[in-house]
């Protein structure tokens, strides 16, 4: 299975996804990366460190609240379940509606998520499939003040994805419009969970 | 099994988005493009068309078969080939095609580069190029606003998660 990204190699695609969660969502946004610190971005404040298993179970069981988690290691994992390390924070989850998960190759998500592996799996799976097309970001979202997960959605700023030219290799006149399939994210720096 | 693998009833597998699908409206908007600058003379690309002061004789040859006097028209609706190629999806001369993540759009008239890139008309008159199908920004714009409309509705076509508490 394709995973997800996990380093400094996929820096423009966490970047353009921060810019559109933070487009789409303010400040309602927690985000990790794999050695359990908090991404930079240019507005720290905007952002917050993910909490214990117990906060997740509660964004989960739809507290309305939601967080972005990026533990692609097994350090960031072990410090999430054990609730040690960078990764424990005084997150108040109550402030945040959107979930966005990816997949750890630890077990930390296969206890906390078991009900749900299937779905992160696939979400997963779909991720890597749209970062070749150049489209970052899945949402995992459940609503505000409710009880259930309701969506999971993918969406994405494709402006620097789309190119369009004015000739073919014939030379004729015409415009060509490209979703690009493979932007200069290596692929090489996808792993297997 | 915690709370949540409770609440999960259905789930609708994700599947691949098809790019030809995101591509397809943008004919449309190509085709508007096309029409405008037609419309306008060239100036809604940016820059208007030259008109005929250096080609009396190619002007004076479309007046004699009674063909508009604006540049790149003939006789609209009859004696034409270049602006329905461009303009209407179902003329013979139109190019459209798909093929994955990749659209062309166009006409298959051999002569629209030599229009686009100026040239020698058959009286051995030059005239400039009088671009037809420019990239600007503003079609950029349109093109990217379009693509991303039918991503995001393919997405959300495909990408559900339906998890309900029981």
């Amino acid at each position: 299975m394709p995973l997800i990204p996990k380093s400094v190699a996929n820096r423009r695609a966490m970047e353009r996804l921060i810019s559109v969660l933070r487009l789409e969502l303010g400040n309602e946004v927690a985000i990790l990366n794999d050695t359990g610190n908090q991404i930079h971005v240019p507005n720290p404040q905007a952002f917050h460190m993910l909490a214990t298993e117990e906060d997740i179970s509660k964004i989960l069981q739809g507290w309305g609240s939601g967080c972005f988690v990026y533990p692609s290691g097994p350090t960031v994992s072990q410090d999430m379940r054990t609730g040690n390390g960078n990764v424990r924070g005084s997150l108040d989850v109550s402030s945040y509606r959107i979930v966005i998960l990816f997949k750890s190759p630890a077990g930390y998500s296969d206890v906390v998520f078991e009900g749900i592996n299937l779905a992160r799996t696939e979400v997963i799976s779909r991720m890597a499939d749209i970062l070749r097309g150049g489209v970052i970001e899945v949402l995992y979202k459940h609503s505000v003040n409710q009880t259930h997960i309701h969506e999971i959605k993918v969406t994405s700023d494709l402006s620097d994805i789309v190119i369009l030219n004015n000739s073919d290799l014939t030379g004729r006149a015409v415009i060509e419009v490209e979703i690009l399939q493979d932007v200069s994210l290596p692929m090489s720096s996808f792993s297997i969970a | 099994m915690t709370a949540l693998g409770a609440l999960i009833t259905k789930f609708k597998k994700i599947q691949r988005i098809n790019l030809s699908e995101c591509l397809e409206p943008v004919q449309e908007v190509l085709l508007d493009a096309a029409r405008e600058a037609f419309r306008t003379g060239g100036r809604s690309n940016g820059e208007a068309w030259a008109g005929y002061g250096g080609e009396p004789k190619y002007a004076a040859y479309k007046k004699a078969l009674g063909a508009s006097p604006q540049p790149l028209r003939w006789v609209p609706g009859s004696m034409e080939r270049l602006y329905p190629s461009l303009t209407n999806p179902r003329d013979s001369n139109h190019l459209w095609r798909l093929s994955g993540g990749k659209a062309t759009f166009g006409s298959t008239l051999p002569y629209i580069a030599k229009i686009e890139s100026g040239g020698v008309n058959q009286f051995g008159e030059r005239f400039p190029g009088r671009k037809i199908l420019p990239i600007n920004q503003s079609l950029r714009d349109e093109v990217v606003k379009s693509v991303k409309f039918n991503f995001y509705r393919a997405i959300s076509r495909t990408s559900q998660l339906s998890v309900e508490n029981k």
